[in-house]
């Protein structure tokens, strides 16, 4: 079983990366932005691939997650949020995200019957599932602390700023563009304070409500519980890497 | 690639293979990096190995006897899942504490205390 959890953290990581590539270009898209040798179409057709590429990792990301024995994590706690034993708000997040990257990929696919405002109403969504996906990764993600996944988590929110920041210009009213501007910054800097506060820290595993049985069953095979290194023992078997 | 000419049916084609050539090349890169990044994973990265050292006994921890890495389960319950080598003499051996040179106490200059 230890190949499902490998799996479940790499496809965790690049279903991240991927689904930062996708709002990176549908902003890039929404803005109008293309060159004769990258015409529009094709930044069109590549946003439709990630995000179906998205839901392929995510799928294999979470049934990964839940055949592996270790944590206790069950389909239903995948798709219904703050529903699972393990981690509840942060495996929780993950489900949100879950949750809002389907609800987006069954309203693109009826979107000849749904009408275009309905559709474009809720694929606003994405926009929300992407800080979530990755507070997901952050709390409950075994490598959070490691320097090569913060870089990555440092990249995703600067490509998303900067498609942010393309799609921005487009508003028309001023005083709506400096409010979307200062809610992303808000929404950056609570991200950086609570990877300072939280997953950064020494005793993350306890704290972000990991049963007691795997902690303690953690514990007594290496470090105390409570020292500097407990943080990454049930970190590993949660079964939700990021 | 160089672009075509106005022929619309030309550009059309172009354009669809450039598009599956960039699908095409975005699925391969997310599985090789699934992959990559698993592997990776199972093989440990840097901060894992490093912290795993800190906290066990180094000559034990290196090769997972009977010391649990600090990064969980899988690790505990599958300590031999990597870095089998066997066991091969020093390349030097220890250094043998001198006998012949006898050791002299340490001279004293102010007569004691």
């Amino acid at each position: 079983m230890t190949a499902l959890w490998y799996t479940a953290r790499g496809t965790g990581v690049v279903a991240l990366l991927l689904l930062t590539s996708t709002v990176a270009l549908g902003a890039v898209g929404t803005a109008r932005a293309e060159t004769s040798r990258w015409p529009r179409v094709v930044t069109a057709q590549l946003h439709r691939h990630l995000s179906l590429l998205v839901v392929a990792f995510v799928a294999v990301h979470v049934a990964s997650t839940v055949l592996d024995p270790f944590a206790p994590v069950g389909w239903t706690a995948a798709v219904i949020p703050f529903s699972s034993a393990y981690r509840p708000v942060w495996l929780g997040l993950g489900a949100v995200a879950l949750d809002l990257l389907l609800a987006v990929l069954v309203t693109s696919l009826l979107r000849a019957r749904l009408g275009y405002r309905t559709w474009r109403a809720v694929h606003w969504l994405a926009y929300a599932s992407w800080p979530v996906a990755l507070w997901h990764g952050l709390g409950t993600g075994t490598d959070s602390r490691l320097t090569p996944m913060l870089g990555l988590d440092v990249v995703c929110v600067a490509v998303v700023a900067c498609g942010l920041w393309l799609r921005l210009r487009l508003l028309p009213s001023v005083g709506r563009r400096i409010a979307v501007g200062v809610a992303a910054a808000a929404v950056a800097l609570a991200t950086a304070v609570f990877a300072a506060a939280g997953p950064l820290q020494p005793g993350w595993a306890r704290r972000a409500g990991t049963p007691q049985r795997l902690l303690s069953g953690a514990a007594s095979t290496a470090t105390p519980p409570g020292s500097a290194q407990d943080h990454r023992q049930p970190a590993v078997i949660a079964g939700a890497g990021s | 690639v160089p672009l075509p000419a106005n022929d619309i049916t030309d550009y059309r084609d172009w354009l669809l293979a450039r598009t599956q050539r960039a699908q095409r090349g975005v699925t391969v890169s997310a599985v090789v990096a699934a992959i990559g990044l698993s592997a990776a994973f199972a093989h440990e990265l840097p901060g894992h190995a490093a912290a795993q050292k800190a906290a066990t006994i180094p000559s034990r921890a290196d090769h997972g006897v009977g010391a649990a890495s600090p990064t969980g389960k899988h690790k505990a319950a599958h300590p031999h899942h990597h870095h089998h080598r066997p066991l091969q003499a020093p390349a030097q051996p220890p250094a043998q504490p001198a006998t012949t040179a006898p050791v002299s106490p340490p001279p004293v200059t102010s007569g004691g205390s």
